[in-house]
């Protein structure tokens, strides 16, 4: 019996998976990847059948063509819905025939055709989407051939007029259908709930960018009653640049609205022309103002609001986080990481436009020194060896190779300065990016490197000295365009520091600082002790012990770590779920989680979610995604409702147990749902210097999960067996015991 | 009304006429004196606390603490410093070293209790030594404390403790070996040349109670040479490596013991302290050079950089602490030499016996510098807290300043004859506390019981 269901459900699966494809198909067409989205546009289509039928027939067609010459079949290809709109046009102009279904056939393949020459033809004229450009091209091709094809029926349906109350309600809505050649508002009103679905925030951009198209159509150009055959290209307008190929803000918003402008304008224009061949502008308008505003943008010089998403456009709601987490993790767009230069605690002595010298060009600098009590000697301060920092190891802030250098200018006596070597002595440090990192004012006859060498980050190079400009014993750093000492300075940002503001202030964990005056600095080195266990190999197999504290009831459950053919590294739940994670010398951290719920996973990956590897980090900050925290249905609700997410903010602290020879690692998450309506999580995970993250509990929405690692493990390879390592279980593996030490 | 002028008595001093021997530094001491200590009046603290006094400036020693840590760790990433308890184990002083961030050593089973009676938990002790009495290591070994072996018998000891304990416990070897810079230490620790610590460490790692995880060498004391530790990182380091390779061991720390010199002078050395002395930056800057270069390979093969750990006592605490004495008495030797009784001996001035304390005065001194012995008041031939010092002449009451003396005298001062002074600490905000109160007699009889057939010295009566 079993046997009969497993045959049959494989004999079911290419179909099932074929049906996958072209729902997900159709739903590409409104940015949207959900089969059931897509299965709802067919059907929509599909209404009028003619026309649905000769759409599926062109995306089967192009399907099949593409598998069998050898272009991708991803649901995501351009070619895909061009192909699938170039057959929907036709099935609105004509009644389906056999010549018609030839038509449909040669639409399709050329789609194909076209969409390659195209969409390489625009990447390279500066990275540049192909959209519907096919679809439009190739429509108006066959529209004007059918004219003098005899053997074709001209496809008159009596479109039932409805109305609602409001005309740009209802153009909205029959424009929105009429983009699927469905000139109907109930097919518009479907569509509309397809991308609410998807999108709350592209459903908003489309309203506003209609709204503003209409009101362009009103007042500038005077035709109002012409939107709804046009208003799809406001939307698509609006859609694609505030929220596709941009991420989403105030400006990328703003912008948006001028793309809907420009559509309506543009559309107008369009069709003096075209309507003289009786071709309707179909989505020519939407393209144009897409692509006039993105190639625009593209050419700045500056990276500045709105960020263009031109290599992985995406939608806005997972753009805006993927942002949000970049801006708390990789700090300000434009500016580079490097490591503090030194070793040991430092303070800083001038900050960026600092009072002294950093002005513009070199306004973008740090200088570092040591100060005990207020001051930067001993003794009297009259020898430089008085002074805390004179002779203390520098270090390469990132790696490179050595492209100038000098240690030849003795050190100044504290309160003397040179002013014309300014530099002193310095080592100049070209980057891989390009870029030239400064370290100057050098100790005489200290440097341990050479022009041409190549240097590693954290590689000791010099020490810290009094030559150049420099009154009392200081290191200077900046990081400039160019090689020529003094070039004009780029921001940068340090990376990886333990900061604190005052001597005996707390310390916190810094991955981006840019730290201000007197602030003090210290590098977050990273700990082997905490690295190891925590190390995640391709293969590593994690086995927990799980349960939800009100049913009691263990699971097992597995988490293990794959590779992707991109190279990503991504740890994955037994339930399919996942999340990508960076490994770097100094941290671990989780991002983009897939797949469905995972309780167990999203506790994982909310207790562990940015791990620094350095045993000196005490506190530290983090802004993960917000579905990672387990909601009362209502709170989830209210959170997908708010246009871009609600904002998850998590602060971590971590020490050590010496009772249980492990360091304990908090969590307290707080999640903005509304101004005055904070969600409270904690998360505890102790970090065992043996075997990594050993236990772990979580309290949200009034409830407790808690695991307990059992065992490490290994996928198979060929010629790997899989394995299961228990020895790596902490010496006392009575779980009652463990959770009890692991309560909040 | 004219002021009327006193003129100060002088005592008579005999100078020899001597020629052909010039002191090229000149006289330039002369007229130099010290009346306070940290801020503190050295009279009113006399006057209030007593003769002789120790007095210990916090501030200093907390600057010290942090200028060693400060020295190492902005030239080597991993560094531990641990306060070095036999060079001065006053509570106060393990406790601002502590504040500071210091772990703590100790050596003796008195010392791991004073070191857990402060509050130190077991797993920032390094316990070294070369003898760890059972119930001590049992103790250590249940507390989590870092064990440093000493020899092969103790190795045996440990093992058998840690077997019953059910642990295993993570070990430092003392190694000893010959930098060839210094005298080599070879009472301490496992000798490398002979090939013994090899043997120890496959010993270890063939024990599941045991598991090698740091060495440690002391190669001396006063060691002058910066070079010599220079040495000893790069034979350690090549150890660690053999280690590693022989016996599949991670080793996780060296620690480098002490022998920082301080600001003394030992006797027999011709230079004054300022020009022979390395200072603190200088033994860091060969200690991290040359531990740089020997671990660079390391992170290439997965294994971090070994934590450095310092156990530098002298010459964190030497010039944080003062010894004031008092003159008591004078009187002309037969050759025609000055001596001078000073109320502290080498009873409180142990280190007298080794290095030529400067001894300052605390007001200015009138009178011809002359050839001078300081004799201490123990009623023994060697107390000579300074065999030869050139001084003006001195009256009784006259208070002398000794400084550096914060290493060892607090430890190593004997009770013979005499009570044992009180030790005040100068702190940071000024104000100054007792750390240590004088003793009296029945400290001194607190331990002692008579039988009772001896309660009495005369129980027949007086003797004639």
């Amino acid at each position: 019996m079993e046997a009969a269901i497993r045959a049959g459900r494989s004999l079911a699966r290419p179909w099932l998976a074929l049906g996958t494809y072209i729902s997900r198909c159709y739903a590409a067409v409104l940015f949207c990847d959900s089969p059931a989205v897509g299965a709802m546009v067919l059907a929509i289509t599909l209404s009028v059948p003619n026309v649905g039928i000769a759409g599926l027939l062109a995306a089967l067609t192009a399907h099949l063509f593409a598998r069998r010459f050898g272009y991708s079949t991803q649901d995501q290809e351009p070619y895909v819905y061009n192909s699938l709109l170039v057959g929907l046009s036709l099935g609105f102009l004509y009644h389906i025939n056999g010549q018609l279904i030839l038509l449909i056939g040669l639409g399709a393949v050329l789609t194909v055709l076209i969409t390659q020459l195209l969409s390489s033809a625009l990447w390279r004229l500066g990275r540049l989407p192909v959209l519907s450009l096919p679809f439009v091209l190739i429509t108006w091709t066959l529209w004007l051939a059918a004219k003098s094809m005899a053997g074709l029926e001209p496809f008159t349906p009596v479109w039932p007029v409805d109305s609602f109350a409001h005309p740009m309600l209802n153009g909205l809505f029959t424009a929105l259908g009429l983009f699927f050649f469905i000139p109907h508002p109930v097919a518009g009103i479907f569509l509309f709930m397809g991308i609410a679905w998807t999108s709350r925030y592209l459903a908003l951009l489309a309203i506003a960018g209609y709204v503003t198209g209409y009101l362009v159509m009103q007042f500038i150009v005077g035709h109002p009653q012409n939107a709804p055959h046009i208003g799809f290209n406001f939307m698509l307008a609006a859609m694609a640049v505030g929220g596709f190929f941009t991420v989403p803000g105030r400006t990328s918003f703003l912008l948006a609205l001028f793309a809907a402008a420009l559509s309506a304008v543009l559309a107008v224009a369009i069709q003096q022309i075209s309507m003289s061949y009786q071709l309707p502008v179909l989505t020519m308008p939407f393209f144009l103002a897409t692509t006039i505003i993105l190639a625009g943008l593209e050419r700045r010089h500056v990276i500045a609001e709105p960020y263009l998403l031109l290599d992985k456009p995406g939608l806005p709601e997972a753009s805006y986080e993927r942002v949000r987490l970049a801006a708390a993790r990789m700090g300000e767009t434009g500016s580079i990481p490097l490591l503090a230069p030194f070793l040991g605690e430092w303070q800083v002595y001038q900050g960026f436009d600092g009072a002294h010298t950093h002005k513009p060009p070199w306004q973008h600098a740090l200088d570092f020194f040591i100060v005990e009590g207020q001051r930067s000697f001993r003794s009297d301060g009259a020898q430089l060896e008085d002074y805390h920092c004179f002779g203390a190891m520098i270090v390469a802030p990132a790696g490179g190779q050595i492209t100038a250098c000098r240690d030849d200018l003795i050190d100044n006596l504290p309160g003397e300065v040179d002013t014309v070597r300014n530099w002193g002595n310095y080592i100049q440090i070209k980057t891989a990016s390009g870029y030239s990192v400064v370290l100057a004012h050098l100790k005489q006859h200290s440097l341990l490197v050479k022009q041409g060498d190549g240097v590693t980050a954290g590689q000791c190079l010099a020490s810290c000295g009094n030559s150049g400009r420099s009154p009392q014993p200081h290191i200077h750093m900046h990081i400039q365009h160019g090689e020529a000492l003094g070039s004009p300075t780029i921001p940068f940002h340090l990376h990886s520091v333990i900061m604190r503001s005052g001597e005996r202030e707390p310390q916190t964990f810094q991955l981006i600082s840019r730290p201000a005056e007197l602030a003090s600095v210290a590098p977050a080195l990273r700990d082997e002790k905490i690295a190891t266990p925590l190390h995640l190999p391709v293969g590593r197999r994690l086995y927990f012990s799980f349960r939800n504290c009100t049913d009691e009831q263990w699971t097992q459950r597995c988490l293990r770590v794959e590779l992707t053919l991109l190279g990503q590294f991504r740890l994955i739940s037994d339930s399919g779920a996942s999340a990508a994670f960076e490994e770097s010398s100094d941290i671990l951290a989780f991002y983009d989680r897939q797949g469905g719920n995972d309780v167990f996973l999203d506790m994982w990956l909310l207790a562990m979610g940015l791990t620094p590897l350095s045993s000196a980090a005490p506190q530290w900050h983090d802004q993960a995604s917000a579905r990672l925290l387990p909601l009362h249905n209502w709170q989830r609700l209210l959170a997908q409702l708010r246009p871009l997410g609600a904002a998850l903010t998590s602060h971590y602290q971590r020490h050590w147990e010496p009772q249980s020879h492990q360091w304990r690692q908090t969590g307290q998450h707080t999640l903005c749902l509304l101004p005055r309506l904070p969600v409270h999580a904690t998360t505890s995970a102790t970090l065992s210097p043996v075997s990594g993250c050993s236990t772990m509990v979580m309290h949200a929405a009034g409830q407790q999960w808690e695991a307990v690692f059992e065992a490490s493990g290994l996928t198979a390879d060929n010629g790997v067996p899989s394995r299961v390592d228990r020895q790596t279980l902490p010496p006392q593996a009575d779980v009652a015991a463990k959770i009890q030490g692991a309560e909040i | 009304m004219g002021e009327v002028i006193h003129k100060q008595w002088q005592r008579p001093s005999i100078t020899p006429h001597r020629s052909g021997i010039v002191n090229k530094f000149g006289d330039s001491r002369h007229g130099v004196y010290q009346s306070s200590i940290d801020g503190a009046d050295i009279d009113r603290l006399l006057e209030q606390y007593g003769s002789p006094l120790f007095v210990l400036s916090e501030r200093k020693l907390r600057e010290n603490v942090r200028r060693v840590k400060r020295a190492f760790s902005t030239r080597y990433p991993k560094v531990r410093y641990a306060w070095s308890y036999k060079t001065n184990y006053l509570n106060a002083v393990c406790n601002v070293c502590h504040q500071e961030g210091a772990w703590a050593e100790v050596v003796s089973d008195f010392e791991y209790e004073k070191a857990r009676a402060l509050g130190v938990p077991g797993s920032h002790i390094l316990f070294n030594g070369p003898y760890k009495p059972r119930p001590i290591l049992e103790r250590a070994v249940e507390e989590d404390a870092r064990i440093h072996i000493d020899h092969m018998d103790e190795l045996y000891l440990l093992e058998e403790v840690a077997r019953k304990a059910h642990k295993q416990v993570p070990v430092t070897m003392r190694l000893n070996f010959d930098t060839g810079y210094s005298e080599p230490w070879s009472r301490f620790g496992f000798n490398l040349e002979s090939g013994e610590a090899l043997d120890a460490a496959r010993r270890i790692a063939a024990s599941n109670y045991l598991k090698l995880t740091g060495l440690h060498s002391h190669i001396g004391t006063f060691i002058l040479d910066v070079r010599a530790y220079a040495a000893q990182i790069g034979i350690m380091a090549g150890y660690m490596e053999e280690v590693e390779n022989e016996t599949g061991c991670l080793i996780e720390s060296l620690d480098i013991g002490g022998g920082f010199a301080s600001r003394n002078t030992l006797q027999g050395t011709y230079l004054p302290p300022e020009q022979v002395v390395p200072s603190i930056e200088q033994y860091a800057e060969a200690i991290t050079t040359a531990l740089m270069q020997a671990t660079r390979g390391r992170a290439a093969s997965g294994k971090g950089l070994p934590t450095l750990i310092l156990e530098s006592g002298r010459s964190v605490v030497d010039d944080a602490e003062s010894l004031v004495t008092s003159v008591v008495g004078s009187k002309r030797l037969p050759d025609g030499r000055r001596a001078i009784i000073v109320d502290a001996g080498v009873n409180l001035l142990f280190t007298g016996f080794w290095y030529n304390h400067d001894f300052i005065p605390t007001a200015p001194l009138h009178g011809i510098a002359e050839e001078t012995v300081l004799y201490g008041p123990l009623c023994m031939n060697i107390d000579c807290v300074r065999h030869t010092i050139m001084l003006p002449p001195l009256n009784t009451g006259d208070a002398l300043v000794v400084n550096p003396v914060g290493a060892y005298n607090n430890t190593q001062w004997l009770q013979f004859i005499q009570y044992r002074p009180n030790v005040v600490m100068v702190h940071e905000d000024g104000d100054i506390s007792v750390v240590r109160g004088a003793e009296n007699l029945s400290v001194v009889n607190a331990q002692e019981r008579l039988p009772t057939h001896l309660t009495s010295p005369f129980p027949a009566g007086l003797p004639d």
